[in-house]
């Protein structure tokens, strides 16, 4: 390839990554919990989606494209250092049942945004995704934060849609756990001894 | 099936429909007058349900996310009109989720780092064209 072609392909790529660098940041972040190695993440995504661009069919979907890059290489990162770090246990977190307690409380189902969860702090969402092992997180930034769809996460994930479901719904039975312990600390729910 | 009475054995085929609200009103009269009467099957009818409600539960994402086909869509809808039950849990799920999708979607992008990864990704390369 010569010079000049090659500088208009990057020139093409980078006007079609450009708009999707927030999106990606965004989901980076999340899934490395560190500004700087979000920054790391998201470039990395950037030189493999530029390395691989003459394999994008134009017309598909760019930005699955490059969520598909992304959480490839967010999670074989994260199995890098998982080697070494040891992770935090999630055991007993589903004991904090959301529903139940806030039942318990005498709190209507309909008013739990109102009344318990608009009082938490602001990060409460974001400390209760951080908390969530790294498969997990990503299942809930597509789906929750990057509005993709089931089909397009199965794609972007490499799993089947049954196990995007499982998954979502096991994320959220977590997520919940970990909001039903910040509203427990906070004193806005009351907490029950375990059954 | 005759409309006087109905026996026991005829319960496990009808009880699904009837729970379901699919049965015509006589019948549905009938399954309630016998489920009433009967002891062993008021707690097959419980049994029954319960099972339902959990299958219908455990779709609550699936709804929620508008996954669902149109007629998945109004099975579940019509079981929440019949369910005070379900129906106090789906709107809770709905609520956290709201709440959930609103306060994660402010996790916005600094525009700084941005524009540093671009200029590290075109230095990157630049060096290679070199």
């Amino acid at each position: 390839m010569s010079t000049t072609s090659t500088e208009s392909v990057t020139l093409t790529f980078e006007q079609e990554a450009v708009p999707h660098l927030p999106a990606l940041y965004r989901t980076a972040l999340r899934m490395t919990r560190n500004e700087q190695a979000a920054e790391d993440l998201v470039q990395d995504t950037l030189e493999r989606a530029y390395r691989s661009f003459d394999r994008y069919e134009p017309g598909t979907n760019f930005h699955a494209w490059l969520f598909k890059i992304l959480s490839y290489t967010a999670i074989s990162t994260y199995r890098r250092q998982a080697a070494r770090a040891q992770t935090t246990p999630l055991d007993g977190m589903e004991e904090f049942n959301l529903y139940h307690q806030v039942r318990r409380t005498g709190i209507e189902a309909s008013d739990v945004e109102a009344s318990v969860l608009d009082r938490l702090g602001e990060g409460a969402v974001r400390d209760a995704i951080d908390a969530l092992p790294p498969e997990f997180r990503l299942v809930v930034m597509l789906a929750d934060v990057e509005g993709f769809a089931y089909k397009e996460i199965a794609q972007i994930v490499g799993i089947p849609i049954g196990t995007v479901m499982s998954r979502l719904h096991r994320s959220r039975r977590l997520l919940q756990a970990a909001l039903c312990e910040q509203a427990c600390a906070a004193g806005i729910i009351k907490a029950e001894a375990r059954v | 099936m005759g409309l006087e009475s109905l026996r026991c054995e005829q319960l496990p085929d009808t009880i699904l429909p009837y729970l379901e609200d699919e049965l015509p009103s006589e019948e549905a009269a009938l399954v309630q007058q016998h489920v009433a009467a009967c002891e062993g099957c008021a707690a097959y009818a419980g049994m029954v349900r319960s099972a339902l409600c959990e299958e219908i539960r455990g779709r609550v994402y699936a709804y929620l996310d508008r996954e669902l086909s149109t007629e998945d869509r109004a099975r579940i809808e019509r079981h929440l009109s019949l369910c005070a039950h379900c129906s106090d849990r789906f709107s809770f799920e709905g609520n956290v989720l709201h709440y959930v999708r609103r306060e994660a979607q402010q996790v916005s992008a600094s525009d700084p780092a941005l524009a540093r990864i671009l200029e590290r990704f075109r230095a990157k390369i630049e060096a290679e064209l070199a």
